[in-house]
This record gives C-alpha cells, structure tokens and sequence, in this order.
C-alpha cells in the first residue's frame, strides 16, 4: 500500500530479486515479476530502488545516500521529490515501506 | 506423413474438412481444420496450395480451429459461419462467402492467444542472408504493404502478422502464411506481384475489401529456418508525407514492441528477457513515408542493400 514516504519512523526497502533490470543509455528498464509489469525508469527512480535493495533507510538516510550516489546536492534533489517518486515507486510495488518504533 | 495440398483432389479436402481431419503444417505450428462449403474449400486450394498438409489428425497440434455456423439457422438460411478456435472469442458471424476471412481471423487469434511457445509481436516479417527484418505497426500503417515489396528484392516471407521470437534464445521463427491485403493496398500489390498470387476478393467485410497473397513455395520450403533480427522498423505509412526515418533508442523500441506482442503479460519474464535480447545489437528505426518507392529507399538507406 502506497504511503506518504514523508515520515522518520519509516524504514524504505527494495528486494532485488523481485525485478530485472537492463539499462539503455540513461533508461533502466524494469520487469518486476510479481505484477508481470514493466517499468521504465530514469536514472534517479531506478537508483532508489538499487540503493534501497542493498540497504533498508529511512527517507533522511536516503536523501543523504542519493546525493552521495550520484554528486547531487539537497536543491539537486529535493526531498519532496524523493518522496513522490517513492510514493509512485510504491505504488508500483518496486519499493515498500514499514514503520519502526522510535526509540525511548 | 505430409505432402502438398495441391496434390489431394477437392473432395478428398472437402471430406478432410468435413471430418475435422484435415492438418496443415506451417512453422513451428500444426493447425487441426474443420469446416464446411465451397468459399472455405476454393480459398484453402487456391492460396494454401503449396502448403505441406496431412489429411489425418497429428498426435499434438497447436491451433483447433473450426469454422462453424453460429446456430443451426444459419447453417440453412443465409448461411452464415464463425471461427471457434477452442476458446471464447468476441467474433462477429459472417456470410459464409466470407469463409477466408474468418479462417484467417480464426488463425491470427489461435496464434495470438494460444500458441505460447513464442512471444507473439504483431508484426511483420522478412529474412534475407544477413538476418531478418521486424515491422511492427497498427493496422493500416503499411506492414503488409512493404512486407509484400521486400519479397521482390530478395528477402524471404517470415509473416505478415507475427514476429515469433524465441524464448530460448531471441531469434526469429518463420510463419509465412498468405499475406492479408486491405483495401487500397489490393491493387498497389497485385500491380507489383501480378494476378495470379493474389486471392478473390472478399468484398464488403467488416474490415472492407480483403485479399490475400498467397506465399511462395520458397518461402514454405525455408518454414524451419529461423533468422536473427537485424533491424527493427516502426512503419507509418501517409500519403503525401515526406519520406524520413528516425532511429529509436533500444528503450524506445522495446516500448513499442511490448504492447505490440499478444502474449507478453501471458508470459512475463521470458518475454521480457526474448524482447530485450532481440533489441539488443539490432537498430530500431521509425519510418514515415507516402509510397511504397518511399519506403523501400528508406529501407535500401538504413541497410545499404540496394533494391531499387
């Protein structure tokens, strides 16, 4: 289910084993195997769900990752952008997201 | 044992058909026949006539198709018939004049639906020594048009209708059926190839004036002979356009042939593993054009074979 993305206490993820992937110039393009769908995303769509099938974050860890990854900055990269690719990523089933508790 | 159709006599065919024995052998598929009267009987020996057929049923056959009469009525008074290939399909009754044309029919959506050994792209499709070329459009974009041009410079009739690509491996499998002609293309291609190839018209259809070029018996006899793509076209015919071609990123193309393939979401992941094989190393182009002259320079371009 698709959610908002703009929360601390949610922990972002991607299984890679999921989907294929093939890369043609800057488009990856994307079966993912439990909808039978494909996707065709551009690089930054497709580097959040290849950053987030190694390493489960938060949408902070992943802000910072993802200017790490590709030079960006954070006016490069808005976070509210991350969030609404996330959600259509989401949306799709190419990511998902669960809550964690927060620590006392 | 199988042996050419022109050598059985009409009623030997027509008992054939009538008995649901009749096996025609085309490509990769074996396609078990039934159907009655003489628009179904005259079609199948005059445009099928080279092709390898049994007048028993094959153990295993891809496609059931029988041409039947909607309701016992219709089999009587103003006789009318229908394709059934085995499984519900949306098919709007005909005269029974119009038997070709269902038969066909009944044979794209047999293939289309049913035969999952292949990915289907509805497409067409010619071969030469160098490897094959993919024509991918809409209805009434001009396929089967400069499908039927290229024959006449040295390529070979895979299909007018389907790129059957390989889920082992992508390469492409003949089906060199006749090729469906519509409307104003009847006449531009019965001028290139001559009256004798080319089928009676079946006139007023839903789909206007039909008919079809039979294929050649060389074409049949390399029906075993798959070819590597290499090249992929998005034709567009319309008149009075300037000739130009375009070439299309591999993403760009596969955007194009997934919707185009009938089987693709049946399949999923080898699909989507025979499509991006069959892009890769192979260029893509869109090609507009207002003649057929226009479309075969563009394709002589784009090859550096000369043709014309």
């Amino acid at each position: 289910m698709a959610s908002s993305g703009d929360d601390s206490s949610q922990v972002w993820t991607s299984d890679s084993s999921q989907y294929l992937s093939v890369m043609y110039d800057d488009t990856h393009l994307v079966y993912f195997k439990p909808s039978g769908e494909t996707h065709f995303l551009n690089f930054l769509s497709f580097g959040l769900i290849d950053v987030l099938s190694e390493k489960s974050l938060t949408i902070d860890g992943l802000h910072e990752l993802i200017q790490d990854r590709f030079s960006l900055t954070a006016d490069d990269i808005p976070k509210s952008l991350l969030i609404s690719t996330l959600a259509e990523l989401d949306l799709a089933g190419l990511v998902s997201s669960k809550r964690v508790k927060e620590k006392l | 044992m199988t042996s050419s159709l022109n050598i059985f006599s009409k009623e030997e065919i027509r008992k054939a058909l009538k008995d649901g024995s009749f096996t025609l052998h085309l490509g990769p598929f074996s396609h078990l026949l039934s159907g009655r009267g003489d628009a179904l009987l005259d079609f199948l020996i005059d445009t099928y006539r080279d092709n390898r057929v049994e007048m028993s049923p094959s153990d295993v056959t891809d496609v059931q198709l029988s041409l039947e009469a909607p309701n016992v009525l219709r089999r009587f008074f103003r006789p009318q018939v229908t394709p059934n290939p085995g499984f519900e399909v949306p098919a709007m009754p005909l005269p029974l004049s119009m038997s070709a044309l269902a038969h066909e029919m009944g044979l794209n959506l047999s293939v289309a639906l049913k035969c999952c050994r292949f990915v289907n792209v509805h497409a067409g499709v010619v071969a030469d020594d160098e490897g094959a070329i993919v024509m991918s459009a809409a209805s009434g974009a001009g396929k089967s048009t400069l499908t039927a041009a290229l024959l006449q410079y040295g390529y070979r009739l895979f299909s007018d209708e389907f790129a059957l690509i390989g889920l082992d491996g992508p390469i492409l499998h003949p089906y060199p059926r006749p090729i469906s002609l519509k409307q104003e293309t009847i006449p531009v291609v019965r001028e290139m190839v001559g009256d004798n190839w080319i089928s009676e018209v079946v006139k007023g259809s839903p789909k206007g004036d039909i008919a079809y070029y039979r294929a050649r018996k060389r074409d049949l006899a390399r029906d075993q002979e798959p070819a590597k793509a290499k090249l992929i076209l998005f034709p567009n015919f319309e008149k009075g356009v300037q000739p130009i071609a375009h070439q299309l990123n591999p993403a760009e193309a596969i955007m194009r042939l997934v919707p185009a393939s009938t089987n693709y979401s049946l399949l999923g992941e080898p699909a989507f593993r025979a499509i991006t094989g069959l892009v890769e190393n192979t260029r893509a182009y869109e090609i507009s054009y207002g003649s057929t002259t226009d479309s075969l320079r563009l394709v002589e371009q784009i090859t550096g074979k000369k043709m014309l």
